[in-house]
């Protein structure tokens, strides 16, 4: 029996009078990718700085892997496993593609007060880095200022980072937005590799058919509500989605081949 | 000649007073974008803590330990009270509420330790060295040593520690960091702590290189620091200390050595002037 591994349950967030989520119930299994669809507004991002910590819900609960998480800050759902990206790229533009890395793996230290006076360029830290850089191809760039890089790049350096504190699941914030052909499919690759070292992936993404593709299963949200959930096929011949939102978009996918 | 060295030896000393106190507020604009004038009033409690501690207890160790962590308290509750619940509000608003911490501290010292100014008789233990025919006082060898030896753990911490790399990482992007896991609050108070627990060195050190202690004592080095962190590169710590130690010699040497007809005070703000002119991102300062 699948185990879910992070679980939202009636999930709110007001704003004033707007009701960026309003009632959201999903689940994500262990090592499975969901995605998230929706057109702009339909409380995605929200949801996500929710799940992350930054914003407090409304109302509802929040539950990662087994703890109730919801108005946790952002630095307790890091050090519990749960790394994320942002929909603009934000490196740490001073440091190096390396040192960025390496502020993530100090997330093993920053709760203890004692280790966090030891040394952050140690062998093994360096090492393991590399590793990381590697795997999303950044590791001829390590050096470089994270400033100077392209955004293709920066999604890579932003997911790399999101690898090291992610030790369970990793939020993806339209990672494929405003890359080329071939950036996207190289980056699709290293979210199946991510899924193969046990990650779980959550992903919100504009991209039809990336996410149809990428994902095992798909939610989408319209004006804050949950429109339906299921695997892509469903997804693609739910009548309201199509109606909501993917209606135009088909025909015209279709028109085009 | 002999004036000349002696003059330059005096200039270093003075640079590295102002380059304890402003390190402190080059470190906490880097983090929150704050220009944090209570900084000055926390040297002044730090002059006065350490005297009161020296001649409760005898020993001037206790004086500048018992400085650090009063001043290191201090600065960690105006962050936690003024600075953090003001942080959403416009820069300027911070701005007002440091100073007006700053006019309440100077105003208790006042109240407390009464309005005059006390002597700081302490010795320290340093031994005078003779260079040719010029003496370099234990005071000023313990100015130069104090300062070489917080420079020197200042620069362990922020560059070689994972605490320091927490710093950096802090003082770009708190979202972020706080995403990496870094608590991003406790990470600021540190630098608060760290910043605080210098300004009290200066403090002491000042009471005794001048053997004054008085109210008002760090009127003058508040607004001077702010022009040096502008000189320095806003935010930028090594910035910082070179402006505060050029300041220092150029103070000593043009008004106390070439007798230029100007108030010594002036020198700092003619300097920020300069680079507000022809180089707006300070000496180290990135645009």
């Amino acid at each position: 029996m699948k185990q879910p591994l992070l679980k939202v349950e009636g999930l709110r967030k007001h704003f004033g009078g707007l009701k960026a989520v309003d009632g959201v119930d999903f689940q994500v299994d262990r090592g499975e990718i969901l995605g998230i669809l929706g057109p702009n507004g339909a409380g995605k991002t929200v949801c996500f700085n929710m799940i992350s910590g930054i914003y407090k819900p409304t109302g509802g609960r929040i539950f990662f892997d087994r703890a109730r998480t919801d108005g946790l800050p952002p630095f307790r759902l890091a050090a519990m496993g749960l790394g994320r990206t942002f929909q603009i790229v934000k490196p740490f533009t001073s440091l190096t593609v390396l040192e960025n890395v390496l502020v993530a793996r100090g997330i093993a230290h920053y709760g203890r007060f004692r280790r966090i006076w030891g040394p952050w360029r140690s062998k093994d830290q360096v090492a393991a880095a590399m590793g990381i850089l590697e795997q999303v191809g950044l590791a001829e760039l390590a050096g470089r200022k994270a400033g100077l890089l392209p955004l293709g790049n920066l999604r890579r350096l932003e997911i790399a980072r999101a690898m090291v504190v992610g030790r369970k699941l990793i939020l993806l914030d339209e990672s494929f937005s405003g890359l080329r052909h071939g950036e996207v499919s190289r980056l699709e690759d290293l979210i199946r590799t991510i899924r193969q070292m046990g990650i779980t992936v959550l992903l919100i993404e504009h991209n039809l058919r990336v996410s149809m593709k990428l994902c095992d299963r798909i939610v989408v949200l319209d004006h804050g509500r949950k429109l339906a959930e299921g695997t892509a096929e469903q997804i693609q011949s739910n009548q309201q989605v199509i109606e909501a939102y993917l209606g135009r978009r088909r025909r015209k996918n279709a028109a085009g081949g | 000649m002999h004036l000349f060295l002696e003059q330059l030896l005096n200039g270093i000393a003075m640079g590295s007073i102002y380059a304890l106190v402003t390190l402190g507020l080059a470190l906490v604009y880097g983090i929150l974008r704050i220009l944090h004038v209570a900084h000055a009033a926390i040297y002044t409690v730090g002059a006065y803590v350490g005297l009161a501690v020296f001649k409760l207890s005898g020993s001037l160790l206790l004086g500048f330990g018992g400085a650090m962590v009063f001043c290191a308290a201090l600065g960690v509750a105006i962050e936690r009270f003024v600075y953090y619940p003001l942080l959403k509000y416009p820069p300027y608003v911070p701005l007002i509420g440091s100073i007006a911490v700053m006019l309440a501290i100077e105003e208790l010292c006042r109240l407390v330790a009464g309005p005059y100014i006390l002597t700081f008789p302490a010795k320290l233990p340093l031994a005078a060295v003779k260079l040719g025919n010029v003496t370099i006082s234990s005071t000023l060898m313990a100015v130069y040593a104090i300062t070489a030896l917080v420079l020197a753990i200042l620069w362990y911490i922020t560059t070689r520690t994972e605490i320091g790399l927490a710093m950096r990482a802090t003082s770009q992007d708190m979202a972020i960091a706080d995403a990496m896991g870094i608590n991003s609050h406790r990470v600021v108070s540190a630098t608060f702590v760290l910043g605080s627990a210098i300004a009290a060195v200066a403090g002491v050190l000042v009471g005794i290189y001048y053997n004054q202690v008085y109210p008002t004592m760090g009127a003058v080095p508040a607004y001077k620091t702010l022009a040096l962190i502008v000189v320095g590169g806003m935010g930028s710590v090594p910035g910082a200390v070179i402006a505060s130690l050029l300041l220092g010699v150029a103070e000593t040497l043009l008004i106390g050595y070439a007798r230029i007809p100007l108030p010594r005070d002036a020198l700092a703000f003619i300097a920020m002037i300069a680079v507000l002119m022809w180089r707006s991102e300070g000496l180290l300062g990135s645009r």
